[in-house]
């Protein structure tokens, strides 16, 4: 096999390497032995006459091979999927370690576009988009050349960088047809698989507001840029940080259920219930003495917020927790739903994408009194294990506590406990814990998922009621306008304890900044990062109104310029015969670059109305015009043209 | 030009149905209509790749050098088509006798270039190359694009020359360079220069009298060279040993340009010493076949004849 080839396929073979890497499923002493042996297969080429060495590499193989299976089938879905993703990549290296003679690399390419496409699922940030074109290029380059490339000896001198020339541009013709494909062909983007319930493959995650809070995340999820809210405060007022979407009362070990009404068999179990003020207002008793703790330090804001939701597919309004009303701009084809937990549904009825606009206004709801003994007794409830990293907190918090501490002071310990002792980190990224353990131990890294539930299982164990709340942070503020922005990457959890009298009281355990802290960095390189990831975030997150938006700027184009030359008619003029010109001047060339004979033999078949036929010479197209008795005028001029080209076909 | 999938193209047609298939089981995911797309790409590309590759391409004949039975046959083809085009991953089929046999692979070729083709070793005969076809499954593998040029040509694989010289009855013992026969010569006449003559028969004298090139004509003192005779009413191994013998004696003549005469029942071939043809002579040498035992005799023998192969003895009879 050419050398230049061995090299494409080890490039390949790592690559996909590094694909199942950024999964951050597959533990580190696997992987290293598998980029260890990839790295080496160019020095093991040499042992491969040997048939020990082939016997022990086979072997080798076999085990790894069996072990994988056996503890794919024997182990959780976690551990399944990554036995399956080392399986797929411990096939890879030993291809690439046989390919040759015996083996064809037919597999190799297959099975390395099933390991990007599986990958995807789990990790479709921007390190796998670089991954992937990166891959998309050698993959081109690695087929060219695998066609081309005679099996035994050496290319001609210059034959690998001459194809090596044309797989580039046909790299790059793939890439932007995929591109223009991906912009232009019609599609429903909000498609629902026939068999989705059933796979549970959804796209590649991404940091938004989820019906759900799991902690059992393996992957890197996407920091979408896309905007979710605008908020709008009037003169300058910074509005609350805190908007509400869900809130989670039940912890399963590995994630939480959503609030219930019949779990709480009471509308006013937990909050004071919205009332409808008018067709489009919606209410509920103030008392407007109400604080906060913890991190809301602008929970507490009087003032009205203008709100415009652009992104309706949460399915929610999203409200501060100290909200008294709040105006819809319309309700004409949409159902506004307001639950006992105090969230408010929103189904939206109306045809494709559109915004949603409401003013909010801040005060407190008046507080229940006490809450019922059902609703305590679930917001106070714990695992029936309790995990021993869990307990052993809560034992230190105890003993660093003040003695007397109140409900509420044991709270805010508890809260700056584990915003200052533990980290954060995105699941799937290095050093992020892949339990809640890990987390609690401070062996990992969590997200503000672990932070949330963390906090929420250390006051319930001091039988203080408690619920983990998704939703969104506003945390991001146009400079130009003033106004702030929320986007799909500011989803975030955190926790509200019940304390009597206060009632209900926001807690953030997560460290202050935390949220998409990824994309928040500065310098250079960060710059980049986030630009990619910007742009990369709008490939991911291109829909239908991105799409109309593309056609609607194609037509302006289109109109504008033709408005443009409607108005100039001499500069426009002059350019189209500029253009002409140009074009003109450029096929003559090219007839000049073919040589006279030939355009003669052309002017004379075309004469004739003949043509070439396939393996057809010119002398066997004059006998066949003869036996047609065509023109003979037109047969002499053929048959000197046929001379005459046969002279400068041939005249070396 | 024909264009059909490759095993390759088909398992790849399967992995994209699939592809497409779990695209439809599952919601839909911009990253995967991405992929989706690329590898829809990619075949499209490599569809249209093979056919713009081959387009207006086709090959030509130039050339097929004879040669001894198991010995590989040097080919050379010749690109046509646009000029200045590149055609990459080209590989070369003969259809010889009704088989289809890969004479040349090479990685890239310029319309206009000759290519340098192989043929292995055959049987001893005349094949006829009927075909050649240009094929190529650039870019990607996943087509074959094929144009096909129906040729008339002929693969000589003629008996592979015996290793030891022939010994001569007339004292003519070959030396394993020389045929039998006269080596002498004397210039018979002059005439006038003719493309192939060699530089060194000019007669410059006369040239330059007559201001246009002269070349002296030669003749061979002690005759005409040497008469080979070949009886084929004999078993078919028998012939090709004294095919063997033959065909040395022919080549050997060649190179040291001998004068040659090969007879045969129903067949009388000469070699010019001047202008040495030996294709006519190695082609009825590939072609020989023994006859019935009762078949008529081969020519007369004269006194500078050689007899190859006999009823009597049924081998070579010198």
């Amino acid at each position: 096999m050419p050398e230049a080839l061995r090299w494409l396929f080890l490039g390949i073979v790592l690559l996909d390497l590094a694909f199942v890497q950024l999964t951050g499923t597959v533990t580190s002493p696997w992987l290293w032995a598998l980029w260890s042996c990839a790295a080496v297969t160019p020095l093991l080429a040499r042992l491969h006459e040997h048939a020990w060495y082939r016997a022990t590499w086979n072997a080798a193989v076999v085990a790894s091979f069996a072990f994988l299976v056996h503890d794919a089938v024997t182990s959780g879905l976690l551990h399944m999927l990554e036995d399956g993703l080392l399986l797929s990549a411990l096939c890879q290296v030993h291809l690439l370690n046989n390919i040759g003679q015996r083996q064809r690399p037919d597999l190799l390419f297959f099975n390395s576009f099933l390991i990007a496409f599986v990958t995807s699922f789990f990790c479709g940030d921007l390190g796998w988009s670089i991954a992937f074109a990166a891959y998309a290029g050698l993959l081109v380059l690695a087929l060219q050349l695998h066609v081309c490339l005679p099996r035994s000896g050496d290319p001609p001198k210059g034959a690998v960088r001459t194809i090596a020339r044309d797989g580039l541009s046909r790299s790059a013709v793939a890439l932007a047809l995929t591109g223009a494909v991906f912009l232009l062909w019609p599609r429903d983007f909000k498609r629902e698989g026939w068999m989705s319930d059933s796979l549970h493959i959804g796209g590649a995650p991404i940091v938004a507001f989820a019906d759900q809070v799991r902690l059992d995340r393996t992957s890197t999820p996407t920091l979408s840029e896309a905007p979710v809210m605008r908020l709008v405060m009037p003169d300058g007022e910074l509005p609350p940080t805190h908007w509400r979407g869900a809130t989670f009362v039940q912890f399963d070990g590995a994630g939480w259920q959503q609030f219930r009404i019949r779990d709480f068999g009471n509308r006013r179990a937990t909050d004071t219930p919205w009332t409808v003020a008018s067709a489009t207002q919606w209410r509920r008793a103030a008392t407007g003495d109400q604080g906060s703790k913890g991190t809301t330090r602008r929970d507490d804001a009087s003032a009205q917020c203008a709100v415009t939701l652009f992104d309706t597919s949460g399915g929610r309004l999203f409200l501060p927790l100290l909200t008294s009303s709040f105006d819809l701009e319309f309700t004409a084809g949409a159902l506004v739903d307001p639950k006992a937990d105090g969230i408010v549904a929103l189904v939206d009825f109306g045809e494709g994408p559109r915004e949603v606009r409401y003013t909010v206004r801040a005060g407190a709801p008046q507080q229940l009194a006490e809450l019922s003994a059902t609703a305590r007794a679930l917001l106070t409830q714990t695992p029936e294990n309790v995990p021993g990293p869990l307990r052993s907190v809560e034992q230190e918090l105890r003993r660093t506590a003040p003695p007397d501490a109140s409900a509420a002071q044991r709270a805010e310990h508890a809260r700056s406990w584990l915003a200052g002792s533990r980290r954060y980190e995105l699941p799937g990224t290095p050093g992020a814990a892949r339990t809640l353990d890990d987390f609690l131990l401070g062996t990992g890294g969590g997200h503000c998922e672990h932070f949330a539930t963390a906090l929420c299982l250390l006051l319930r164990m001091q039988a203080i009621p408690s619920r983990v709340v998704g939703g969104y942070v506003a945390q991001e503020q146009d400079a130009a306008t003033g106004a702030f922005v929320v986007r799909q990457k500011h989803a975030h959890a955190w926790v509200e304890a019940w304390f009597p009298g206060h009632g209900w009281v926001t807690l953030d355990a997560t460290p202050e900044g935390a949220v998409a802290t990824a994309a928040d960095d500065d310098g250079l390189l960060a710059d980049a990062r986030k630009w990619m990831e910007g742009v990369w975030s709008q490939v991911t997150g291109f829909g239908e109104e991105e799409r109309a938006a593309m056609f609607s700027w194609i037509g302006d184009s289109i109109t504008q310029f033709a408005l443009l030359v409607v108005s100039c008619p001499l500069e426009s003029s002059l350019v189209i015969a500029l253009v002409a010109l140009l074009l003109a001047y450029r096929r003559r060339l090219r007839q000049l670059r073919r040589p006279a004979a030939v355009r003669g033999l052309e002017a004379a078949m075309r004469r004739l109305r003949l043509s070439l036929q396939d393996g057809e010479t010119p002398r066997e197209l004059l006998v066949r015009a003869a036996s047609q008795a065509a023109n003979p005028l037109a047969i002499e001029t053929l048959e000197r043209a046929v001379i005459a080209h046969e002279q400068e076909r041939y005249r070396s | 030009m024909r264009l059909r999938p490759t095993g390759l193209g088909a398992k790849g047609a399967l992995f994209f149905a699939a592809v497409v298939l779990l695209f439809f089981a599952t919601a839909y995911s911009n990253l995967f209509f991405l992929l989706t797309t690329f590898l829809g790409t990619l075949g499209a590309l490599g569809a249209t790749g093979a056919w713009r590759n081959l387009r207006g391409v086709s090959v030509e004949l130039v050339s097929v050098e004879a040669a001894a039975t198991g010995d590989p046959h040097a080919l050379r083809i010749r690109v046509t088509g646009p000029r200045g085009k590149i055609v990459y991953g080209v590989l070369v089929d003969a259809v010889i006798d009704g088989h289809v046999r890969c004479i040349a692979e090479v990685a890239l070729a310029r319309v206009g270039e000759t290519i340098d083709a192989a043929q292995k070793g055959m049987p001893r005969g005349v094949h006829s190359i009927e075909a050649l076809t240009v094929r190529s499954r650039h870019p990607f593998g996943v087509c074959m694009a094929t144009a096909t040029t129906t040729v008339r040509a002929e693969v000589i694989a003629h008996p592979r020359p015996a290793a030891t010289p022939i010994a001569n009855a007339h004292g003519h013992a070959g030396d394993g360079t020389k045929p039998p026969g006269g080596d002498e010569e004397s210039i018979a006449s002059l005439r006038e220069w003719r493309q192939g003559d060699a530089v060194r028969h000019i007669h410059w004298k006369a040239t330059a009298r007559r201001g246009s090139p002269i070349v002296k004509e030669f003749e061979r003192h002690g005759g005409e060279g040497v008469d080979l005779v070949i009886d084929r009413r004999c078993e078919l191994a028998s012939l090709e040993t004294a095919l063997s013998e033959a065909t040395r004696c022919v080549l050997e003549a060649a190179a040291t340009r001998q004068a040659l005469r090969l007879r045969s029942q129903d067949a009388s071939l000469e070699l010019d010493a001047d202008r040495p043809e030996v294709a006519p002579l190695l082609r009825w040498l590939a072609s020989a076949m023994p006859l019935p035992k009762n078949a008529p005799p081969p020519p007369v023998a004269s006194q500078r004849s050689i007899t190859l192969t006999s009823v009597a003895h049924g081998g070579v009879d010198a």
